[in-house]
């Protein structure tokens, strides 16, 4: 009796139920369309620069693989600059697994050019280098602790530039450093009871 | 298996009514084990009662709290329990101590500060100092000393740009980028094509466009069609008249204008490959003016039954096939 009615009901509304499904499936075929199109043409882009070929990207808009793409190519060129701008213009876009992986790239190469730095006998310079490598290391294993290549790069970094204890002078200039807002603890009064 | 240690770190209970910190109670993780770049978490528990408040402000911040050890968060939630407050602090902290050989390190103690304005027992005097009474009231989150491992066998001159390997291969490599993986996105669009072609048939269907269009010049066909379901219901007076109506509008179709009794014989002229069905013809159409413009419809089926219909309808549906 229900199935009737419905049946009945059905063949009423045919017409308009008929068309909202095909509204419905137009827009999920251009929704999936849209999306399956966009990834090959970034497909066709990441084998471009895969390719070792110097292509340029729209970073806005860019996928997280094409990013990474370009920041490898980038270093390969030695424009370690351009690696830096790429990432730091996407990195709210990007998933934390891929920016740690970006960031350990960069730091990678960094601790190359000191290894080169050391070579030439420029000491100084090497220091400030495997320290930046070292703050990058750091940042890639805070967005993703379960890099382990990260995990053992950043232990060859400190061995060439030892982390210090520094808790005699804490590093009171770090804007990381939590700042103190309060010298005492207010609540409690002072003076007279 | 992670393991807890709890330890009831401090119990004040001067008076039930009148404590304020009545425990800290801290679930530790292992203690040893770790790496760079592990994660830890120490689980907080505060219960205050009275007026006493855990002053959350003065909470550590997430941030360096020393040259090895980062806090990566902290976070407090409050519930309420019997009238006492109870703070559950979550603390996660990241090593980054690269040990040559397995040290132990100590996270430094922090204390927690509380608001107790009026946490003092009724019987008893406050204490006339402020600083003692803040220290008489007061509680820490104590040292967690760690254990920390090498991650690698160190052999220590092995970086030293004089010797002979080259620091790029005790590196580990860069992660390379890879292409997207279209597999499952190509599926989707394929269902979603399909799902498109089959509303698109759906609604050709509905309309009758081109695949479902009602085959065109064989009118008898489907009146012969028709007539068979009408049958199926049974030769009910209604049927009778619906059989009689949809064989009229078979003729009209093929002639192309009304036909009455009056034009059969124009009919035959213009259709000759009916002529042996004439007198069948003639008949039908006299008992259908019998049956529509008369009273005695009982008679007029009689002279014409149903089943004359239906074959009538099969033969002219014949005629046509053999035609066409």
């Amino acid at each position: 009796m229900h199935v009737d009615r419905l049946v009945a009901r059905f063949s009423e509304q045919r017409r308009t139920l008929l068309w909202l499904l095909t509204i419905a499936c137009a827009v999920w075929f251009g929704y999936v369309a849209d999306d399956f199109f966009r990834t090959e043409r970034a497909n066709s882009r990441i084998h471009q620069l895969l390719a070792r070929r110097d292509f340029t990207i729209n970073v806005r808009t860019a996928t997280p693989q094409e990013i990474l793409a370009r920041v490898n190519e980038s270093l390969r060129r030695d424009q370690i600059a351009d690696a830096q701008s790429t990432l730091s213009l996407s990195a709210e876009r990007l998933p934390p697994a891929i920016h740690a992986a970006a960031l350990y790239n960069i730091a990678n190469f960094r601790t190359l050019l000191a290894a080169e730095a050391v070579r030439k006998g420029d000491l100084d310079g090497a220091a400030a280098l495997v320290n930046l490598a070292k703050t990058e290391y750091r940042l890639a294993l805070k967005l993703d602790p379960a890099n382990w290549d990260a995990r053992y790069n950043i232990d060859v970094a400190m061995r060439i530039v030892r982390d210090l204890p520094q808790a005699d002078n804490p590093d009171k200039e770090s804007p990381d450093a939590p700042k103190k807002l309060w010298t005492d603890l207010p609540g409690i009064p002072k003076g007279l009871p | 298996m992670r393991f807890f240690w709890m330890i009831v770190f401090v119990l004040i209970g001067i008076h039930p009514a009148s404590a304020a910190i009545d425990a800290v109670n801290i679930y530790e993780p292992r203690t040893f084990g770790y790496f760079i770049g592990d994660t830890l978490e120490r689980d907080v528990e505060v219960i205050t009662s009275g007026h006493t408040e855990l002053f959350t402000a003065a909470l550590p911040r997430p941030g360096p709290l020393t040259y090895w050890l980062d806090l990566v968060s902290i976070d407090h939630t409050e519930r309420e329990d019997n009238g006492r407050q109870i703070y559950d602090i979550k603390l996660k902290y990241q090593i980054f101590y690269s040990a040559i050989e397995a040290t132990e390190l100590d996270i430094p103690a922090f204390p927690l500060k509380f608001k107790n304005p009026t946490s003092v027992a009724p019987n008893e005097t406050a204490p006339s100092d402020p600083e003692e009474a803040a220290k008489k009231y007061a509680a820490s989150v104590p040292t967690l000393r760690l254990t920390m491992s090498p991650l690698r066998n160190l052999v220590l001159n092995d970086l030293m740009p004089e010797k002979t390997k080259e620091l790029s291969d005790v590196l580990r490599p860069n992660v390379q980028a890879h292409l997207i993986s279209i597999a499952s996105k190509q599926m989707k669009l394929t269902i979603a094509s399909l799902a498109l072609a089959g509303c698109g048939v759906f609604l050709l269907w509905h309309y009758a466009i081109w695949p479902f269009a009602k085959r065109a010049g064989r009118p008898f066909t489907q009146a012969d069609r028709r007539i068979r379901d009408l049958m199926r219901y049974g030769v009910a007076d209604g049927s009778y008249q619906d059989a009689l109506l949809v064989l009229h509008r078979a003729f009209d179709e093929t002639a192309g204008h009304r036909l009455f009794a009056q034009d059969t014989s124009v009919f035959m002229r213009k259709h000759p490959r009916f002529a042996v069905l004439a007198p069948r013809l003639e008949a039908f159409f006299e008992s259908s003016r019998l049956y529509f413009f008369s009273d005695d419809r009982r008679a007029a089926e009689d002279r014409f039954p149903f089943e004359s219909v239906r074959k009538l309808a099969d033969d002219l549906a014949r005629e046509e096939r053999s035609s066409a």
